[in-house]
């Protein structure tokens, strides 16, 4: 059995894992945002910058982009420290992903929803911030949360830049006890869980962005579970 | 202006920018470097390990241990710096991390060769390891060579990423595609337990390291020897590895090591990870780093 040192060890990893996939998820955010609002725009440089930034790091490798930046960029003279090099590589990655959810999101709200707001008298502004986005958000929501746990199980393949994340202080703790099974055994299940408390918590958001705009989401399984558990 | 979320979120980020890059300075320092005296005056130095028993990994307790880290802590305390801090990266990219600066020395029992010899700044040598292969029991294939395998045109070999015997293994005439690097010991040890390769190449140190953690496994690891490339000898002889500018440092190390060598101070510190005399060596790397690339 593992001791409480080497448990100690693997929570440390976990701890790290979470910097990396919180990290990665509010700054890709920033990205998705930044990136699919531009792609809507009127602007033909705006379009283009975000096209080029969608292709690029949705095909950029986000090994090779976090070995880039620890291993290539200090020959330019900048240096960013592995955890952050880890985030940036990770959200760059998973922001060009975000942002053809928010692009396809903000499309797929009616168009009768803008001309209403253009009869209104709404600017361009007020009506991609108090009709369209509060609608596409509803919509962003599940896929988001697809992108979470995508980016949670990627978060694994930076430990190469040597950030002492779960993945690689299994392989710590692995190496010194032998005890292969026993660890990959821990490290699925530890990933399972933190996926699962993510979905959670994305399916309170869910409902919360439905409420927001007077709609009721199917409930899950585990809602449906509890309200039979209260009737019987 | 108060402190709305907006403020609060960009500040954030501003914050988190400024605190995620430093200015680095990759030129050479003059005159042989300071490195002593900055790791003195910092009272730690960072030391790059590629999680590879009994060199360097986590022991019961989930400390860093293995012969490196241990004859790292005596030298350094012998120099005046008390505290090593322990830096896990992939073996195949310590010498990238030293020069990026994520650690101050490399601490791996990593192989003095002429290749890498252009890229660091070797200590002499505090070991030899021979080579050796890990088969089946029984050694089916009655392999005791790279010329061996090399020899039979089916056979796999399952070689550590990065390491040395991948090396000797392509100049003895095995080609590239019969050649699987691995991450780890316990993944070439998998792989010929599960039959993806047919022996793991590595030193005698490392395989009889890793099989002695998986008691009755049906695997042996075959005596050791000393591969010939182009009729010279290869000595896998581990050593510690600093920038090329840090000549000063390097030789302090070396005069501690040899200290500890002449009043017969070394082997008790790496006998405890597995290395006896036959391990023990009086080579320089200046020595190896001159023998010619084959």
């Amino acid at each position: 059995m593992l001791s409480a040192a080497l448990i100690g060890r693997l929570l440390e990893g976990a701890l790290h894992t979470l910097y990396l996939t919180l990290g990665g998820a509010a700054l890709g955010l920033v990205f998705a945002f930044a990136a699919g609002l531009a792609r809507g725009a009127k602007s033909r440089l705006l379009r283009g910058i975000g096209f080029v930034y969608i292709e690029f790091f949705r095909g950029a490798a986000v090994i090779v982009l976090a070995f880039w930046f620890v291993y290539a960029l200090p020959s330019l003279g900048w240096q960013l420290q592995p955890l952050w090099a880890g985030i940036l590589a990770l959200s760059l990655n998973i922001g060009a992903y975000g942002a053809e959810v928010v692009r396809g999101a903000i499309r797929a709200v009616p168009r009768a929803q803008v001309e209403a707001a253009i009869a209104l008298n709404m600017t361009g502004w007020q009506r991609m911030r108090r009709v369209v986005l509060p609608q596409a958000f509803v919509a962003m929501v599940p896929p988001f949360t697809n992108n979470l746990v995508e980016l949670l199980k990627a978060s694994a393949v930076v430990s190469v830049v040597s950030i002492p994340e779960l993945t690689l202080q299994g392989q710590l703790v692995r190496n010194g006890t032998q005890a292969s099974a026993a660890t990959f055994g821990g490290l699925l299940i530890g990933y399972g869980l933190i996926a699962l408390v993510f979905i959670g918590i994305m399916r309170i958001v869910e409902f919360r962005a439905a409420a927001s705009v007077g709609r009721r989401p199917e409930p899950g399984i585990f809602t449906r579970m509890w309200r039979q558990g209260a009737r019987a | 202006m108060g402190l709305d979320r907006r403020n609060f979120l960009l500040g954030a980020l501003a914050l988190a920018g400024a605190t995620a890059c430093s200015r680095v300075r990759l030129g050479a320092e003059p005159g042989g470097g300071t490195l002593l005296t900055r790791l003195r005056e910092r009272g730690e130095v960072r030391v790059g390990f590629a999680n590879e028993s009994p060199y360097g990994f986590i022991n019961a307790q989930a400390e860093l241990t293995g012969e490196s880290p241990e004859l790292a802590k005596v030298i350094y305390r012998r120099l005046g710096v008390d505290r090593v801090v322990p830096i896990p990266s992939e073996f195949g990219a310590l010498i990238s991390g030293l020069k990026v600066g994520l650690f101050d020395m490399i601490g791996a029992g990593m192989s003095v060769t002429p290749t890498r010899c252009r890229e660091v700044l070797f200590t002499n040598p505090e070991f030899i390891a021979p080579a050796a292969f890990l088969v089946p029991a029984g050694n089916p294939r009655g392999i005791r060579t790279f010329a061996d395998v090399a020899a039979q045109p089916d056979f796999a070999l399952g070689v550590l990423i990065g390491a040395v015997e991948s090396d000797y293994a392509e100049a003895s005439g095995i080609p590239k595609d019969r050649i699987t690097p691995y991450a780890d010991q316990p993944s070439g040890l998998d792989a010929v337990l599960t039959g993806r390769v047919d022996g793991f190449a590595l030193t005698t140190i490392s395989l009889r390291d890793a099989l002695s953690k998986r008691p009755g496994a049906p695997l042996e690891v075959t005596p050791g020897f000393i591969p010939v490339v182009n009729g010279v000898p290869q000595y896998t002889a581990g050593a510690f590895a600093f920038l090329p500018d840090q000549q000063n440092i390097v030789n302090a190390f070396n005069e501690q090591l040899g200290e500890l060598k002449t009043a017969g101070q070394l082997l008790p510190i790496l006998a405890p990870f597995g290395f006896s005399h036959e391990e023990m060596t009086t080579l320089t790397s200046a020595e190896i780093c001159s023998t010619p690339v084959s």
